[in-house]
């Protein structure tokens, strides 16, 4: 030890270490057996691990508080295990069966200690795992409707109960007893949960934080888990529905922008018009356009119409490359019927259609099209208008992005507000179908 | 530090501060006082139970920045079990103590010129503990009301009657077995903590924190076999 790290107030001299661990044993006033204190110092209560005999240890002269000598039972993890938690070691001291005050769910409670970091609990219920401290703090609490801040959280009223030991064993740092009870309050912000456990003239505030059973199991060493039922009331959502909403409102915001800078650069230039009445008489339904030119590679937006009225008109148009002769197809087909029926009038269909031609490379090109329509078929004309415009950006495709982008977000929200509305139908405060709110 | 021989066995007595004035013989367990002259002798001192605290004398730590040092101990009785009050000394000389109940740590350091606010609430707790918790009208208890020491607001949690089982070490005065306290323990945000201890017909406040094992950055602690810190 350096004296200089004292000031005026010189230690100056290492302090002989202590090996051992002070283990305090007695023998149980009822049964004679050895009783065994693992966090000597510390401990009121002792349970006499032959007989089951609580005693209180608190000093020399042991006493008897609860003489009912009960079987010992097995529990999964057992007095005097050890396992490693976050990388702290502790030993199991003690554990403490609880039910609410129903007697319908019981838990399993133990109590941890390292003589470090002195106490842990280790909470089980229908396979979710909790490690719990005790915190000290003034906590600003009104009633048990609004929220509790702690640690720039807010956490919401959950459950209040009022909890029942049904069983002890090991030791423990209060005095404790079969059939004690408390008022407990809790509120949860998954994945930590504030518990208030009050009994006359004391109040005392728990964080439980979820922790994974893989996590318990590695810690322990345990053979198996009880099966994990149910949501837990803090266990954390496998959907992080918040980060996903935030990254699907920037995916679309960014596929609007990138949108609207495509309409914005695209030309939207008209390459080739047709309006032309077809007559009966015409000796071949096939017409080839004059040439045209694409400056560049680009998509070809077609838009055709005819005025049928309870009729139909296909026009078949073919795009062929005077250059490669490479060919691209697309048909526009227009019908509109009307009329009416004992649910009055209706109509169906459209004198107009559209479509795309994609990615038609730059060149020289001609339009080969034909017509068909039973208008024709009945000997009168039928005049059709076509207009063909390239580098059209396509709302579709927007919309179509925009569907691609939220499909996910979407199932997932889905999902999420069904594990909530999970774990709030075990709370005093369950969901209503629609008040469903998302953190 | 200095060492004097002990009045009752001769062994030597260490005394690794200049600010106690009380203190007992690791040997025999004579509690002695220090004057001009040396020690006298003035009663005898319990055994102190063996326990599971990771501190001892000598062992030093941090809090808020400041080094402090272990150089006593008194060991408190109440109702509902004990707990331990480590006398430290921290390098800029302030006297306080290191409260160790139930693996909570709360290092705290005691407030001088008290403020006339604070001097009338502890004024008002005196008379309504008269040195004795169990004589108080619990009705009028000031459990759960809220007492401003220092700028800082807090909450009363518990008052204690309390009692010196045994001590060891050095001590700013004498603490005897049997020694009664009235231990008052407040709550401010942030794990914020103070203490009121109503003794001797005075009244001592100290201010601190609970803090966590990790953060108290301790040295010369004890070590146990098979665990590790």
């Amino acid at each position: 030890m350096n004296a200089s790290d004292f000031g005026p107030n010189l230690f100056g001299e290492e302090p002989a270490p202590v090996k051992k661990a002070a283990i305090r044993k007695f023998n149980c006033p009822s049964c004679g057996g050895e009783i065994q204190i693992r966090a000597a110092g510390h401990t009121l209560t002792a349970i006499c691990a032959h007989c089951g005999t609580v005693v209180d240890a608190a000093d020399e002269r042991v006493t008897i508080i609860d003489d009912v000598r009960t079987k010992l039972r097995p529990t999964l993890i057992e007095i005097g295990q050890r396992g490693t938690l976050e990388g702290i070691d502790w030993e199991v001291i003690g554990y403490v069966l609880k039910s609410d005050r129903t007697k319908q769910y019981f838990w399993d409670e133990y109590l941890l200690f390292n003589p470090y970091h002195g106490f842990r609990f280790l909470v089980q219920m229908d396979g979710h795992w909790n490690v719990v401290r005790v915190v000290k703090e003034d906590f600003q609490r009104m009633g048990f409707v609004t929220t509790v801040w702690h640690e720039n959280q807010s956490f919401r009223p959950f459950l209040r109960d009022q909890p029942i030991v049904q069983y002890v064993k090991g030791e423990f740092y209060w005095r404790i007893r079969r059939g004690d009870t408390a008022t407990t309050e809790d509120y949860v912000a998954p994945p930590y949960m504030l518990s208030f456990e009050k009994v006359p003239g004391e109040e005392t505030a728990s964080l439980c934080e979820y922790t994974e059973p893989d996590a318990v199991q590695a810690a322990f060493g345990l053979q198996s888990m009880p099966r994990r039922k149910g949501v837990g009331p803090n266990q954390p959502s496998p959907y992080n529905i918040a980060a996903l909403m935030k990254s699907a409102a920037m995916a679309v915001a960014v596929a609007f922008v990138i949108h609207m800078a495509a309409v914005a650069a695209s030309a939207s230039q008209p390459v080739m018009t047709l309006n032309k009445v077809f007559q009966p008489g015409d000796q071949t339904r096939e017409f080839v356009s004059e040439p045209f030119t694409l400056p560049r590679q680009s998509n070809i937006y077609i838009e055709s119409s005819a005025p049928v009225s309870n009729a139909w008109a296909e026009l078949g148009l073919t795009l062929v490359n005077e250059t490669t002769k490479e060919v691209f197809e697309l048909t526009q087909g227009m019908e509109f019927y009307y009329g009416s029926d004992s649910d009055g009038p209706w109509r169906e269909g459209s004198p107009t259609a559209d479509g795309y031609l994609s990615g038609v490379p730059a060149g020289t090109y001609r339009m080969t099209y034909d017509i068909e329509s039973d208008v024709l078929q009945k000997a009168q004309p039928l005049q059709v208008s076509m207009t063909a415009k390239r580098d059209v950006v396509s709302w579709g495709n927007f919309f179509w992005t925009m569907f691609l982008l939220l499909a996910h977000p979407g199932v997932a929200w889905l999902r999420s507000s069904a594990f909530e509305n999970r774990r709030w139908e075990n709370s005093d405060f369950p969901r209503t179908a629609s008040g469903g709110d998302d953190e | 530090m200095k060492k004097y021989p002990c009045p009752s066995c001769g062994a030597e007595i260490p005394f690794r501060t200049s600010v106690a004035s009380h203190g007992i013989c690791p040997y025999c367990r004579t509690m002695v006082v220090r004057d001009d002259e040396g020690l006298r002798k003035t009663g005898d001192m319990a055994q102190l139970p063996d326990d599971m605290s990771p501190f001892q004398l000598g062992t030093e730590g941090t809090f808020n920045g400041v080094r402090f040092g272990i150089a006593g101990r008194i060991r408190q009785n109440w109702e509902d079990g004990s707990w331990n009050e480590w006398f430290i000394v921290s390098d800029d000389a302030r006297r306080g103590w290191l409260a160790e109940a139930q693996g909570f740590y709360a290092p705290c350091f005691e407030v001088e010129n008290l403020s006339d606010e604070t001097l009338h609430a502890i004024g008002k707790m005196q008379e309504w503990a008269g040195g004795n918790v169990a004589g108080g009208d619990w009705a009028k208890s000031p459990v759960g009301q809220r007492i401003k020491i220092e700028k800082t607001i807090y909450k009363i949690v518990d008052i204690k009657n309390a009692e010196c089982v045994a001590a060891e070490g050095e001590l700013p005065f004498s603490s005897p077995q049997g020694r009664k306290t009235v231990s008052i323990d407040c709550l401010g945000g942030d794990g914020k903590f103070a203490s009121v201890d109503l003794a001797d017909g005075g009244a001592r406040v100290f201010t601190g924190a609970y803090v966590d094992w990790t953060s108290l950055n301790c040295r010369y602690y004890r070590s146990f076999e098979g665990w590790k810190p």
